[in-house]
């Protein structure tokens, strides 16, 4: 919701349209929009493409989003009514919508922007994230290993496994304190690594609306001062409730730059590739729309794998991002989950394919999440180093989608029929020394050896 | 007229023309159970395909609701005896503070299309009410997904809960939702743990027998 908008929002949760439980809405009217949508605008799949060449295609995807949300609206959990936008509305967020934000200070400053479709001028904005949980013996040095990654723009840190021995609980004591000590610890990582005024997206710990208010201080925790990143969710699918409108309305009277978190759910309620694509770009509107978020992350994922790397998937990350960049000012990140573990090559080939899908796409990366985002420890900066040169890379070079859709066949080839296979690889304190920060040099050489047979395949890294 | 052609009623969603030719089946003698036999194989043909992507959720979900429908008719047809599974209750929902349901949706349409009794109590629920509603139906097995690392611990308590209450045992307590595993399930004392519904289903047959 625009900001001046609120309430009129919310007052559509006490008188929206009625439906008992979620499912009937899901039978009576997101099912059978669904599936006029895709039907009417003729989104179809080939089941082979991975980098979308089809300007077309990706104008009519946008258009089958906006004519899905409008007609399906929001389903609120709590009050069983439907926040539903008129198409003016809808437009009138769109047309007015920020497309870049100067995030961070001082020498961390940076832009975080709308970029277009193979953008010739404008490089990526590198979001390092693991997107998973860390021992909370190692969750400063952990966020101070991201920290030293050189491209880094800004950082999304792990999260606190527990607090004071006690697993880290959402609607307890333990979430609201384990949120506090990550936001510390991070703004302390941030000092000792020296970039004091890098942009952090915070706190991942921070399940409920709670927690995350418990974690906003200007001293030593969320920052105002430097327009940091808090994120609130689309709950699945086209769902919310007060948790997440109790966050949107925190972060925007805090003044955050914040961004709306939205996976759409391959095989799920959308159903099959061409649904789930309509999905998660409704969501891109429903985030600006009903919580007026500056960003949103895409992180489409796959019903059975959970990861956001199959073929399928890539071919969704690249139309989306055509579809937003070509038709609308929204600013979007696309958040890489692996199905592979640290310390394999699988990871590797992995990374690689979702940063060049998505950045000549126009798209910005965010990640690495590893091994299905299931187990403590398990994620590196080193993948994430990787992951961040190849979309470097595929911008230096200035990659058409052509040349990144073959490519990306190749490197599909590396690892297709491993996905099935449960590769989890090693746990950070295996793949680092956790004293100096830096990664053991057997795995420096693995990545070394990954970036020569990545170049071999046509990619030509900017240093 | 045929169990074929309510068989693809049943799978184009239409519940409504299903119901109308179960009634006029019956009505000309056709055993309740050999059409439950055809729905059951139905569903789970349907099932299979939607592990293999062939088919997708919604899919699924629009079978399921005529299946329910049909069933409403049969039911006084059956006898509860003649189905070794109907006897068979099941408790599923999403542990409390966490709202995402898409997981425990399908295990639930799929323990249905497989004739056990299912009781849903939605999503964000409390750990006494699993052990209330448990108490209640006289449960089988209880199963609690969750979707969120922040939210897992729900699920140990429960276990707690029902240790404490000196109930262990009394049914299989299941564990389920995408940061789970096998690991997890182990350290908690669950029962039983499965990548996903399918598995589920099949690992909690074998227990029940």
């Amino acid at each position: 919701m625009s900001t001046y908008r609120m309430w009129e929002v919310f007052e559509r949760v006490e008188n929206g349209p009625f439906f008992k439980d979620q499912s009937e809405w899901m039978l009576k009217s997101f099912i059978p929009n669904m599936r006029r949508v895709v039907k009417e605008y003729n989104i179809k799949y080939d089941g082979k493409t991975i980098v979308n060449c089809d300007d077309d295609l990706a104008d009519r995807v946008w258009q089958a989003a906006k004519d899905f949300f409008v007609s399906v609206g929001v389903y609120h959990q709590e009050s069983h009514r439907v926040i539903k936008f008129t198409e003016e509305e809808v437009n009138e967020v769109l047309y007015t919508k920020r497309p870049c934000y100067m995030i961070g200070a001082g020498h961390d400053q940076r832009w975080l922007r709308v970029r277009s479709v193979e953008d010739r001028e404008h490089r990526p904005f590198h979001l390092f994230s693991p997107d998973a949980n860390f021992s909370t013996d190692i969750h400063k040095k952990a966020c101070m290993a991201y920290l030293k990654e050189p491209l880094l723009d800004g950082l999304c840190a792990p999260l606190i496994e527990d607090f004071m021995g006690r697993k880290a609980m959402s609607q307890t004591p333990t979430e609201v304190a384990a949120a506090m000590e990550h936001a510390m610890n991070l703004r302390d990582a941030l000092r000792l690594v020296g970039k004091p005024d890098v942009w952090t997206v915070s706190v991942g710990t921070a399940e409920t609306d709670q927690a995350q208010i418990a974690a906003a201080n200007k001293d030593w925790g969320v920052r105002p001062s430097h327009l940091d990143g808090r994120m609130v969710s689309i709950l699945t699918e086209m769902t919310t409730n007060n948790a997440m409108l109790n966050k949107a309305m925190h972060y925007r009277s805090y003044g955050n730059v914040f961004g709306n978190l939205c996976g759409a759910i391959f095989g799920g309620h959308a159903g099959g590739t061409e649904g789930t694509l309509v999905l998660q770009t409704a969501y891109n509107i429903e985030g600006a729309c009903l919580y007026g978020s500056c960003w949103a992350l895409n992180f489409p994922f796959h019903l059975k794998w959970q990861s956001t790397t199959t073929r399928e998937l890539l071919w969704l990350q690249s139309v989306l991002s055509q579809a937003m960049s070509r038709n609308s000012n929204q600013i979007f990140l696309n958040n890489l989950f692996a199905n592979a573990g640290p310390a394999t090559e699988q990871l590797y080939w992995e990374c690689a394919n979702h940063a060049i899908a998505t950045e000549s796409s126009g798209g910005n990366p965010w990640g690495a999440a590893t091994c299905r985002n299931k187990f403590t420890d398990m994620a590196t900066p080193l993948e994430s180093r990787f992951y961040h040169e190849v979309s470097e890379a595929s911008f230096h070079m200035r990659m058409t989608r052509a040349q990144a859709d073959e490519i990306c066949q190749k490197i599909m080839e590396k690892y297709e029929k491993l996905i099935p296979i449960d590769n989890y690889g090693k746990k950070i304190q295996e793949v680092y020394d956790m004293e100096h920060l830096v990664p053991r040099k057997q795995f420096v050489d693995q990545y070394k050896r990954m970036r020569d047979e990545l170049n071999r395949l046509g990619v030509e890294f900017a240093y | 007229m045929s169990i074929v052609q309510i068989r693809k009623f049943m799978v184009e969603g239409d519940g409504d023309s299903a119901v109308a030719m179960v009634n006029e089946l019956i009505s000309k003698g056709t055993p309740a159970h050999d059409i439950m036999a055809g729905l059951t194989e139905e569903m789970g043909i349907l099932g299979e395909k939607f592990e293999n992507f062939e088919v997708f959720l919604p899919d699924l979900m629009i079978a399921g609701d005529a299946f329910m429908q049909i069933m409403d008719v049969l039911k006084e047809h059956l006898v509860a005896a003649d189905s070794k599974s109907a006897s068979k209750t099941i408790i599923i929902g999403t542990v409390k503070g966490d709202f995402h349901d898409i997981g425990k949706n399908i295990v639930g349409i799929v323990l249905q299309a497989n004739g056990y009794n299912v009781i849903d109590l939605g999503a964000d629920v409390d750990p006494v009410a699993y052990m209330d509603a448990a108490r209640k139906e006289n449960a089988d097995a209880v199963g609690i997904s969750a979707l969120m690392t922040t939210t897992m611990p729900g699920q140990e308590e429960f276990i707690k809960l029902v240790s404490d209450a000196g109930e262990k045992g009394k049914y299989i307590v299941c564990v389920g939702g995408a940061p789970t595993s096998a690991e997890w399930a182990e350290r908690i004392g669950a029962d039983l743990w499965s990548f996903d519904a399918f598995e589920f289903v099949a690992k909690l047959k074998k227990m029940l027998g």
